[in-house]
């Protein structure tokens, strides 16, 4: 009897794309969640115009940012790195080391299930 | 550690001669125009400034500090309309970084690695300063 094999590599391809965007999206969102969570823990002035400016843009497919800022708050990057007058106080990375196992769990999850 | 990797970035950054030979004379009580978070008020420029960003220790083997990662930024401030000293400079701190020989008393330096860049202006009055350099992110067992 012969036997019929069936590849599901058409409907893996479609379905690779938007669930491994998914868990890269949701690993940025708790990204920004904890940069906004290091925010409140330093205790920073005007932390509560930035920790709401931190979002997450999408730049490509299965690719995000975690941008602290936006038009009207434009000084993140100087409280991350630090200006002549300041001391730098690092609240991006931090939260992006902290957390970059997770997203790579979220996308391994993501895959399993595949 | 950290004042260990300190220390140790601080001497290997001091004894360059690419990097401190564009540097501005240190103010009394330095010796290098190389601070950490922070240069002192009235210091000259150009100067690099480096400070801790993030660590975190890595069980591996039953063993709870098995390795450790840092995340030091490095970076040139200069002041001017130009970048052009400032990323010289970041540029010499690459090349210093990038050979991966690094000192850190207590600790080998297993690796170096540029993590990315930072390069941004600061206008304060009519002053202009420019901010060049990059995280390097150290692992240490």
């Amino acid at each position: 009897m012969p036997a019929t094999l069936k590849s599901r590599l058409d409907g893996i391809a479609l379905e690779l794309q938007p669930r491994v965007g998914a868990a890269v999206k949701a690993g940025a969102e708790i990204i920004a969640e904890q940069a906004q969570a290091n925010l409140v823990a330093g205790g920073h002035i005007r932390n509560d115009e930035l920790g709401p400016a931190i979002h997450v843009e999408r730049q490509d497919a299965a690719e995000y940012s975690v941008v602290a800022g936006d038009e009207d708050v434009f000084w993140g990057h100087l409280l991350e790195n630090g200006t002549t007058r300041a001391q730098p106080y690092p609240f991006l990375v931090p939260a992006l080391v902290e957390h970059e196992d997770t997203v790579v769990y979220l996308v391994q999850g993501a895959l399993e299930g595949l | 550690m950290s004042v260990n990797a300190r220390l140790g970035l601080w001497s290997k950054l001091a004894n360059t001669p690419a990097i401190t030979s564009k540097l501005a004379a240190a103010p009394s009580g330095f010796e290098k125009a190389i601070y950490h978070e922070q240069a002192p008020t009235g210091s000259a420029f150009p100067y690099i400034v480096f400070s801790k960003v993030a660590g975190t220790k890595v069980r591996a083997m039953q063993t709870p500090e098995a390795f450790k990662r840092e995340t030091w930024m490095v970076k040139a401030v200069d002041r001017g309309t130009s970048s052009k000293l400032a990323e010289e400079i970041a540029e010499a701190v690459d090349a210093a970084l990038g050979g991966g020989m690094l000192t850190i008393t207590g600790k080998t330096v297993a690796d170096i690695n540029h993590v990315g860049d930072i390069d941004y202006p600061e206008t304060s009055g009519d002053q202009q300063y420019r901010h060049v350099g990059a995280n390097y992110r150290l692992t240490l067992t």
